[in-house]
Parts: C-alpha cells; sequence; structure tokens
C-alpha cells in the first residue's frame, strides 16, 4: 500500500487533517497503515542530496565507533547497558545506513529507524561532550528524524502536534481570539489582589515582549498570570503578542523543519510588527532551542540571531533579582533541601547553568540548595525531552527511562525539585506518578510569587484591622 | 435570584448531596442548571490524551468518548433531571477541574456554583499538578460568583431556606459574602444571623487572653456589627440579629448554625494567603464545609452577588 487513510507522507495542513487523525484513537490505524507505509527511495534520495552535507557525512566517516559515547548516555545506562543503546551504533545503524545505502531502504528499516529515534534518544546531546572527535549524536539523531518525518514515520502525537503548529502556529488548538481573552481572564483573577494588573496585548516598542507555551492558556493559564505578576511586581513595561506569542516548537520534535519555519517565523514577525527591545520567553527548554538557538538559522537570518535580543526566562529572573527589580523577602527564602533539574536545552546547549544557580542563590537559604550528581552541563536527561514524553506507543520505554532521574533526585535526598522547563516538569511529574517517591516539583514563577517582596505602592488597600 | 447555576460535578456519590441542593434550588427559584463534568486531566505532556478521573486509564479523547461519558452523567442523575423543572444542560470537557469550571463560569455568566466539597479518595492523583490546594479552594478563590458546596447530608433543608447564618471576619471580601447573604435573606424572607467569633487563639497573639478582655472584646464587636451591617439593613426588613462569640472561628461557626437551624452558611473566602497548602489545611472556609451539616457558601469577589 503506498500510503494509507491515516498515514501518509504529506504532512497535516488543514483542521480536518488534525480532527481526521486525532479520531483514530491512540493512532491504532496510523500505526497498522505506517507497517504497510512504501518508502518514496527518490526522493529520500533527493532529500540528502539535498541536506546531507560534509558536516554530517564527516561526523559519520570519522566516528570510529569507539564506544567512548556510551556510559554517557543514560538510555544506555538505564537499559542494562545493552549494545544496541551505543550513541554511535544508534545513529550507524539508522542514518549511517541510508547514507550508505543512498536512500535505498525499505519499510521494515524505516519502522525500525522511527523506533531508534524516537524512543532510544532524546536529543539531550549528553554524548558529544564525550565524544573524542566532537560528533554530536544527538544532532544526528534530530536529522534523521527529519528525513523519517518526510517519509511519513513518526510517532502520531508528533505528527499531530507538527500539524498544530502548520495549522494554528501554536502546538495545541488555541487561536488568538482564545489567546487574547485568556490574558484578559488573567488579568481580571488577579487584579484584586494586585491592583493595576493589565496584560498588555500588542503595545509596540515595550521594552520586553513576552511568549509562551500553547500548554499555559489552554490548560493552566495561572502561569500566565504569575509571569504577568511577576512582571507587574518588577515594574517592566511589558506586552504580549495577539499573534506569534507561541514560543515552542514540536514540529522540532517531528523533524518537520518546514513547519518549523513557519512557526518561529510567525514569532520573528510579531517582534518585527512590535518591536520590543527584547524577547523573554516562558520556562522551557525545547521553546527556546527553537526560538533563540536554532530558530534564526530556520528562518535564514544571516546574522544568526532573532530579530531582538531573546533571553530565557530563568535570565530574565536573575537579571530582575540582581538589579532589585524583584526583592526576595529573606524570611520567604526556601527552608528545606531543594535540588534543581538542568534543562538540556539551555543549560548544556546553550550555556545557562550559571545563571540558575544564581536565581537559587537568592530563594534557598544557604545550606539547602544540593546539587544533582551529576550536574549543569553533565546533568541527565529528564528522561522525558525530544518528545519522548508525550509518545504513547513508547511509554514503557520512556517510564524506563525516568528511573534515571528518580535515582538522581532521590540521592539527592531532596524532597523539592525546580524544575524551569515544562519537558522536564513534565517528566518529574510522571516520574512521581509512577513511583511515588514522595517529591514535589515546580516551576520558578509560583516560588517567587511566594517569596517576592510587594513594593508599597502595588499592594492593595489595606483593609481596616 | 438565581438565573443561571454551574453544577460541577465528579459525577459519583461524592457529589451526590451537591447535586440534591443543586436541582432542588434550579427547580425552587427558576434557574437554568449547567451540569458540568471534567472527564479526563491532560497527560502524556503535549499530547491530547487525557486520564480519565475515575477509570485512571489514558484515553483519546473525541465526540464519541464524551458523548459517552455525557450519556453516563445523565442517567446517573436521569430522577433528578426528570424532577427537575427548571432547564438543565450537560456539559463534559477535559482538563484540570478547578480551571475548568472557572472558565465555564466565567464564559456562561454563572451566578453560583454549586460542588462537591471533597472527591477524596474516587480523584486519585490525576488531579495533580504539583500545585496545592483543592479545587473547591481554587474555584471559592477565583471565582467571581459564589460558591456552595455540601459535604455532609442535610435534612433541614427540605423547606428551602429559612435560616441564614453569616459569618464575618470584617474582611474585604466579608464585605461580598455579607451582600449576598443579606440579598438571599430579604429575597427568600429568611431569617439573616450574623455571627462572629472572637479568635481567642489570634486574638491574644500567642497569650491567653483575659476574661474581662474578652468581654470587652465581645462588646467591641458587637458595636462594630451593628455599625457595619445593621446600619445596611432595610428598614422593612426586620428578620436580622447580631451575634457574637468567643472560640475558634470554625468551631463556633459550626455549633452556632447547628443552634439557629440553618439552612445555609455564607462565608467570606479568603485569599490573602499566599500559600495554598497552608489555607487549605487551616482555612476557616474549608473546616466550616466539611463539618457544617448545611450547603455552605463562599464569597470572595463583588462581581456576581
Amino acid at each position: 500500500m503506498p500510503e494509507g487513510k491515516y498515514c501518509f507522507r504529506r504532512p497535516l495542513q488543514t483542521e480536518e487533517d488534525i480532527l481526521h487523525l486525532l479520531s483514530d484513537t491512540r493512532g491504532t490505524n496510523y500505526y497498522k497503515e505506517m507497517e504497510e507505509l512504501e518508502v518514496d527511495t527518490a526522493d529520500l534520495k533527493k532529500r540528502l542530496d539535498a541536506t546531507c552535507k560534509s558536516r554530517i557525512r564527516t561526523w559519520l566517516d570519522i566516528c570510529a565507533r569507539c564506544g567512548l559515547c556510551a556510559d554517557s548516555c543514560f538510555l544506555y545506562r538505564v537499559n542494562d547497558r545493552a549494545p544496541e543503546q551505543v550513541p554511535s551504533y544508534k545513529v550507524q545503524t539508522t542514518l549511517g545506513e541510508i547514507v550508505r545505502k543512498d536512500g535505498n531502504v525499505d519499510t521494515k528499516f524505516m519502522l525500525h529507524a522511527m523506533e531508534v529515534c524516537w524512543s532510544r534518544c532524546t536529543c539531550c546531546s549528553r554524548c558529544a561532550q564525550y565524544c573524542p572527535h566532537g560528533i554530536d549524536m544527538g544532532q544526528m539523531i534530530s536529522y534523521t528524524r527529519g528525513l523519517l518525518y518526510s517519509q511519513g514515520f513518526v510517532p502520531w502525537e508528533l505528527k499531530i502536534g507538527s500539524g498544530m503548529h502548520r495549522v494554528y502556529r501554536a502546538q495545541m488548538d488555541v487561536t488568538e481570539e482564545d489567546w487574547v481573552e485568556t490574558c484578559e481572564w488573567m488579568a481580571e483573577e488577579n487584579e484584586e489582589e494586585y491592583p493595576g494588573l493589565t496584560i498588555p496585548v500588542d503595545v509596540e516598542d515595550a521594552d520586553i515582549m513576552y511568549t509562551c507555551n500553547a500548554r499555559e492558556p489552554k490548560h493552566y493559564p495561572e502561569d500566565v498570570a504569575e509571569a504577568a505578576i511577576l512582571f507587574h511586581i518588577a515594574g517592566e513595561n511589558w506586552t504580549v503578542p495577539s499573534n506569534g506569542w507561541e514560543q515552542t516548537a514540536l514540529c522540532m520534535f517531528a523533524g518537520d523543519w518546514e513547519a518549523c519555519k513557519m512557526q518561529v517565523q510567525n514569532v520573528y514577525d510579531a517582534i518585527e510588527r512590535l518591536r520590543p527591545k527584547r524577547v523573554v520567553g516562558t520556562e522551557c527548554g525545547h521553546a527556546h532551542r527553537a526560538s533563540v538557538i536554532e530558530g534564526p538559522y530556520w528562518c535564514g537570518r544571516p546574522d544568526g540571531k532573532p530579530p531582538a535580543p531573546y533571553i530565557h526566562y530563568v535570565e530574565w529572573v536573575a537579571e530582575a533579582l540582581r538589579t532589585g527589580k524583584l526583592k526576595i523577602d529573606p524570611a520567604k527564602r526556601i527552608k528545606e533541601p531543594v535540588t534543581l533539574q538542568d534543562s538540556c536545552n539551555y543549560v548544556r546547549n546553550y550555556g545557562l547553568a550559571e545563571v540558575t544557580r544564581e536565581i537559587i542563590s537568592y530563594i534557598v537559604e544557604p545550606g539547602y540548595f544540593v546539587e544533582m550528581a551529576p550536574n549543569k552541563e553533565y546533568n541527565y536527561c529528564c528522561g522525558g525531552g525530544g518528545g519522548f514524553n508525550g509518545v504513547g506507543r513508547y511509554r514503557a520505554q520512556r517510564n524506563k527511562a525516568l528511573k534515571t532521574k528518580r535515582d538522581q533526585i532521590l540521592a539527592t535526598g531532596c524532597k523539592l525539585v525546580i524544575a524551569p522547563c515544562h519537558n522536564c516538569w513534565d517528566a518529574i511529574r510522571d516520574l512521581e506518578e509512577e513511583f511515588e517517591i514522595g517529591i514535589r516539583w515546580t516551576f520558578l514563577k509560583p516560588l517567587l510569587i511566594k517569596m517576592v517582596e510587594i513594593p508599597e505602592h502595588l499592594r492593595p488597600e489595606q483593609e481596616e484591622e | 435570584m438565581f438565573q443561571r447555576i454551574l453544577f460541577a460535578t465528579s459525577g459519583s456519590p461524592a457529589s451526590d448531596d451537591a447535586a440534591r441542593v443543586a436541582f432542588d434550588l434550579a427547580s425552587r427559584y427558576g434557574a437554568t442548571l449547567e451540569l458540568l463534568h471534567v472527564t479526563g486531566v491532560p497527560t502524556r505532556a503535549y499530547s491530547q490524551v487525557v486520564k480519565d478521573v475515575r477509570t485512571g486509564e489514558e484515553v483519546s479523547v473525541d465526540e464519541n468518548y464524551l458523548s459517552c461519558i455525557g450519556d453516563e452523567l445523565r442517567s446517573y442523575y436521569e430522577k433528578h433531571l426528570a424532577a427537575c423543572t427548571a432547564p438543565c444542560t450537560v456539559s463534559i470537557v477535559t482538563g484540570h477541574p478547578h480551571r475548568e469550571i472557572l472558565r465555564q463560569a466565567r464564559n456562561s455568566g454563572t451566578d453560583l456554583i454549586v460542588m462537591g466539597a471533597s472527591t477524596k479518595g474516587e480523584e486519585g492523583k490525576f488531579y495533580r499538578r504539583g500545585m496545592a490546594g483543592s479545587t473547591l479552594q481554587r474555584v471559592a478563590k477565583a471565582a467571581r460568583c459564589p460558591v456552595l458546596s455540601v459535604h455532609r447530608p442535610h435534612a433541614s433543608y427540605w423547606g428551602g431556606i429559612g435560616s441564614i447564618v453569616f459569618a464575618t471576619d470584617f474582611s474585604k471580601p466579608a464585605e461580598s459574602a455579607f451582600a449576598f447573604a443579606s440579598k438571599v435573606a430579604r429575597e427568600l424572607d429568611a431569617e439573616l444571623h450574623i455571627f462572629h467569633t472572637l479568635d481567642i487563639e489570634k486574638g491574644g497573639m500567642g497569650r491567653d487572653m483575659d476574661q474581662d478582655e474578652i468581654e470587652g472584646r465581645l462588646i467591641e464587636a458587637r458595636k462594630r456589627m451593628h455599625a457595619t451591617y445593621g446600619a445596611r439593613m432595610p428598614e422593612d426588613f426586620k428578620k436580622w440579629q447580631i451575634e457574637v462569640w468567643e472560640g475558634t472561628p470554625y468551631v463556633e461557626i459550626v455549633k452556632f448554625a447547628r443552634e439557629r437551624l440553618a439552612d445555609l452558611i455564607v462565608v467570606a473566602h479568603h485569599a490573602s494567603d499566599p500559600d495554598l497548602e497552608a489555607a487549605r489545611i487551616g482555612s476557616t472556609m474549608e473546616q466550616v464545609i466539611l463539618r457544617a451539616n448545611c450547603p455552605v457558601v463562599s464569597v470572595n469577589h463583588p462581581d456576581k452577588v
């Protein structure tokens, strides 16, 4: 069968497409049809010729299969050191094969490659730090995902996710109207406690434009409210765009590079339209990678930078604490053992490890912060990165992968984990659900709101008594 | 008096008492009744999959699933629906329960939310979001309209609302609660008992107050209540009285309500404590709800009173 009713090569382009695929509960038919989905080898070859350039080819070539990357991979370690989990093996048997065979691969191979690329690698790139040649296996797997996606071999949830970005320019069905409405709602819900609180939409030339994750307006708009409250307390002149507010890119996990460009360009258009001095993104790792690190290249920006300086939420928080825009009440600092999850995407791959620790120095009573081991750029992936968290087909593998983080957290003895990344936050939530180790987990925003001092002029009118 | 009532239900025995009140109120006072059931909590990160709140299973949400749950809910409340003279609708949604209840209330312009007080033991761990506080606590904090909840079976209600206890702590939300309580009392021609507890633990700031001080403060509080509330009672409404007792607020409120055969307790919700976890354990409101044998209405905002 060339292409099926649910499983086909072309991306989801319309709301109807999305609903149609969603109606195939759990992707049962989708995966069944995938077993018959033919590989368009001519197209794959064409794509290889066009995109597989010297860097990837050199890496494939110089990889000595020495296995030094093996122990760096948490999936290798957590899966009883199975040789199939050695990063170089994972790449050589997928991308390596495709390149060596010049795209001449069959359906069975593609199914196997899909399983490897989405259930045996989270693209955390920890291995890249241990390779004597500096080969980044995470990048290679990510590239392979793109090849697989173009042929229709992608997990069901990610096909839908990247379709969402194409249709809504958001990872979920949140329309511009829903978003603006949610902003109004959240301002309304909190204006009594924080008089004067607003969520200004589409203000031009503001100091800050804020972007977030569609799950916030969709499921927990408290997060949007918390961001607003903290900007308000810090006295920032800020805004959100009515369009271009969604910072994430599930399409990056899916390997749908075309959608990645569409998604990020939408944010950049908002930046160009509103001309903020800079942009602050929410507590999300992959969103930062998409919009700040990789996005400029997807969009072909010659300087490799977004249209305005684009910082991660932790950078804004650290700066606000450093400059005194946000002041922590010392009596309210965290006085229990607490640990910190380093997000691969903005710590290992963007170098913000010291920034988060600077925040810790303000909000945790000295002596209570416990580092995970290893940490910072050597920290392990939460266990659910790169799209792993959301894929039902690989749930069992994902749950097993969570053991690494579980054991790291247990070793700290902490019951509180700060996780300033949506994906890490989800994985830690899931590991508590799975293993019940009795921990709590949190973003930075709710913690800060509990301990920040509210300037006199922003407090609600004093009640009698 | 109530035009649009939103009954947020777990569709299980935990909401049975609330259901009786919701259907009865709607019929009695000619309001429309909207049944809302949040059936699934988002799980698996960004995916469209939810965890069914009753089975704990992961399900993909589609029209079919929602309509099945809707049918189940209709059959669970079959007798209520048949007997209810008010127009009723059923909505099945997915999401985080407190958020979806608030969303629906906002969208529908609801003027009273009715919900069960606790589904402990039923809801399991699916609602956990690393965020403290119960669904009720979160709804009560943010809702623009009064929130009525019922925890213990109550017999006295069947004759309608004849006796209302309004418990005040003189806070700003208590102003809204008072506005609501006095409006309901006048419209239903019910007795209104305006009640305050002198908190002997907090009032003493860590030391024991001597009896003279307690009595002095009781007199002071009575004066204050006459000035604050008594003065605002309309001339033609005589069925109100003021009472102040000393003790632990929730205990005294529950005792007082029992003594006055209250059919309804109205309290203010306290949003001042930023730590919902602490608020949940220590909150007078939640304690009153758990212990009182009549419905309790919590009011936090003046908007829909």
